[in-house]
């Protein structure tokens, strides 16, 4: 069926990115382990590893950006519709997504290891740095992976959103977005609040965003929101693409 | 075995003639397999559907028939029957043009004959 | 109920109307030539067929299903462009991977052999082809997917003689053991001028023709010979145009050769395919 050839293909696109990345990534955690290594006895030597999935969220962010244009084109030209192929971007999106949480979180397990090794170095995983909890028992291995899981893909379809959203707006928009947005979000929004509002309304966002994602369960139900509501958008920009020359 | 284009007549009829002229001349002997609509059609560059209407015309006239599974062949009697027809049209075809041509170039009529004397002797 | 069906398609770019009120329909298994200026809308109109862009008004069904995000009617149809649509970095062999991937009748034994004939090497980069290997490698892809509606878009754009001779060869070949719908639009009107069963002449976004091209030849003819005699001729005709060489007249006119009128000095004779089209298209006036 059409749906499993686009999925398939996809697959097949972003195979080589994501072997490449966790190459590298495996490389950095080989050469921490062999530098911990090798200073083992040197108690001047402090270091950390965190942040893996920070780095695997930037990536699917990235790739998200990079999942329209070309497959677009390459899915016009084999007779997908437009519907079939967001749909066989969320499925690719959710495999990969699903796939990364998991090596990431035994990554993570693994690298705490490290302190093993050498005690004045230890890794974080985004569960212990951002809700101090370690990963010690299949439950919270659970709650990482799944956390992980919703944040990628939350990263992974903002960035399809912002590359759909680029992909249809023309020259004008396209400058009025790149310069305004950053301007409203960095300059004049903090402006007018410190000036009118007292504070107030970076106070509240700050608030805000410490419950939504103040807590695991809080921060998976705030991305699959997050993931509902851009995949959304994207598809209302994608279902009147049209292919510009 | 080419088509032209400036001729008054379809393609199909055209090839109708060419493959009439192939057999009258014995490039087609009587039961020989002719070649295929696709063959024809490769060759001549036309669209196949063409071909098949300038051989179905053939197919009418009994000049070739088909043998299921395997193509179409020259009927026996077809040199014979197209001697025939061609005969009744050499006055159309060829008299009357020669006719008209040689009083524009004011020819006489022993002007003519010696010519076609000179023409049979070749 | 089968065929592609365009009815009451209009598309404007901004200011200008490329398809204005376009109804037509292709019917299976036949060799259709698309012919039209540049800019005259073959190409808009191909793009719509395909769900590239979308009409302004209208729809387009094919055996009946509207194509439009119609993932089923979609695989029934295959259209070569000018553009390349293929990925940076991609070879012909992986294309042809996807192809049959996405189109399950593809035979790719068939683009393999093709590609050997052609002399196209197909561990190379799309890319990096020349424009005529290019519109090789998009043509053995069309000869080779086995759907029932393939669309070519100028689908010989940069082939030597000896490839196009080719080309119109397995086209042909293909057509008579696999009889499929091919709409071919070209420039090269002398060429396909016999290949084609079918011609839709477009002119600023409209149908001006959709006959066969037997049908369409047979409304036309021109008279030459000299100036007072074919002017004496065609008085009361329809005159397409006319061309003037010293002394010679040529007229081309609309309609069936009058018998009575004709006199000896003038000679009468079809006009091909090509020069009908341009006498149709032309700018200045020729009737519609």
């Amino acid at each position: 069926m059409n749906l499993r050839a686009a999925v398939k293909y996809r697959l097949y696109d972003n195979k080589k990115a994501i072997l490449i990345f966790y190459i590298v990534i495996v490389c950095v955690l080989a050469f921490m382990f062999i530098f911990s290594a090798t200073k083992r006895n040197n108690p001047e030597i402090q270091g950390s590893i965190r942040g893996l999935e920070l780095a695997s969220a930037i990536f699917l962010f990235v790739l998200g950006l990079n999942s329209f244009k070309e497959t677009f084109r390459m899915f016009m030209q084999n007779g997908i519709s437009r519907k079939t192929m967001l749909v066989s971007h969320i499925a690719c999106t959710l495999a990969i997504c699903i796939l990364m949480a998991f090596i990431d979180s035994i990554l993570s397990l693994l690298s705490r290891s490290i302190t093993v090794i050498n005690s004045g170095i230890y890794s974080a995983g985004i569960m212990e740095m951002a809700y101090g909890r370690h990963i010690n028992s299949i439950g919270t291995f659970i709650v990482s992976v799944l956390l992980c899981f919703f944040i990628y893909i939350a990263c992974t379809a903002m960035g399809f959103f912002i590359t759909t959203l680029y992909y249809r707006m023309n020259r004008t928009q396209k400058t009025a977005v790149s310069i305004g947005v950053p301007a409203l979000l960095f300059v004049i929004l903090p402006l007018l609040d410190a000036f009118l509002l007292g504070g107030r309304f970076f106070a509240s966002l700050g608030r805000f965003i410490q419950s939504a994602f103040g807590s695991p369960f809080m921060c998976m139900l705030s991305c699959m929101i997050l993931f509902g509501i851009f995949t959304a958008l994207s598809w209302l920009l994608v279902r009147k693409a049209v292919i510009k020359d | 075995m080419k088509v032209n284009f400036e001729d008054e007549r379809p393609i199909f009829i055209q090839i109708a003639e060419q493959i009439e002229d192939a057999i009258l001349s014995g490039a087609f002997p009587e039961e020989s397999q002719i070649p295929s609509t696709t063959e024809i059609s490769v060759s001549f560059k036309i669209n196949p559907a063409t071909a098949l209407k300038g051989i179905n015309i053939l197919v009418d006239n009994g000049i070739v028939y088909k043998k299921r599974g395997i193509g179409m062949f020259v009927s026996t009697g077809a040199v014979e029957i197209l001697r025939e027809k061609r005969k009744k049209e050499f006055y159309d075809k060829y008299i009357l043009k020669l006719a008209t041509e040689a009083k524009r170039l004011n020819l006489s009529k022993d002007d003519i004959i010696a010519m076609i004397e000179r023409g049979l002797e070749k | 109920m089968s065929g592609i069906k365009v009815a009451n398609v209009s598309k404007r770019f901004g200011d200008v109307k490329a398809l204005k009120n376009v109804s037509i329909e292709f019917r299976e298994s036949k060799i259709y030539g698309l012919l039209g200026r540049n800019g005259a809308g073959k190409t808009t109109l191909l793009n719509i067929i395909t769900g590239k862009t979308f009409a302004d008004e209208g729809n387009v069904s094919l055996d009946g299903e509207i194509i439009a995000e119609n993932d089923k009617a979609l695989s029934k149809l295959y259209m070569v462009s000018e553009k390349n649509y293929y990925p940076e970095g991609m070879k012909v062999s992986d294309a042809f991977r996807w192809t049959k991937e996405f189109y399950p009748g593809f035979d790719t034994e068939r683009a393999v052999k093709l590609s050997r004939e052609f002399g196209l090497d197909i561990e190379s980069k799309i890319k990096s082809l020349s424009t005529g290997y290019s519109s090789i490698f998009k043509m053995i892809t069309a000869l080779s997917v086995n759907v029932p509606y393939v669309l070519l878009d100028e689908p010989v754009l940069g082939l030597d003689a000896n490839h196009r001779d080719l080309f119109y060869r397995i086209l042909i070949e293909q057509y008579a053991e696999n009889p499929a719908t091919f709409i071919i639009s070209t420039h090269l009107i002398d060429e396909v001028s016999a290949i084609v069963e079918e011609v839709v002449i477009i002119r600023d976004g409209e149908i001006i023709r959709n006959e066969s091209r037997e049908s369409l030849l047979s409304k036309y003819y021109c008279v030459s010979g000299r100036i007072s005699d074919v002017d004496g001729y065609i008085s009361g005709k329809r005159v397409l145009a006319c061309e003037t060489l010293g002394g010679l007249k040529t007229a081309y006119i609309e309609g069936i050769p009058d018998n009575e009128a004709i006199s000896s000095n003038l000679e009468i004779a079809k006009i091909d395919l090509q020069k009908l089209f341009i006498q149709l298209t032309n700018s200045q006036g020729g009737i519609k």
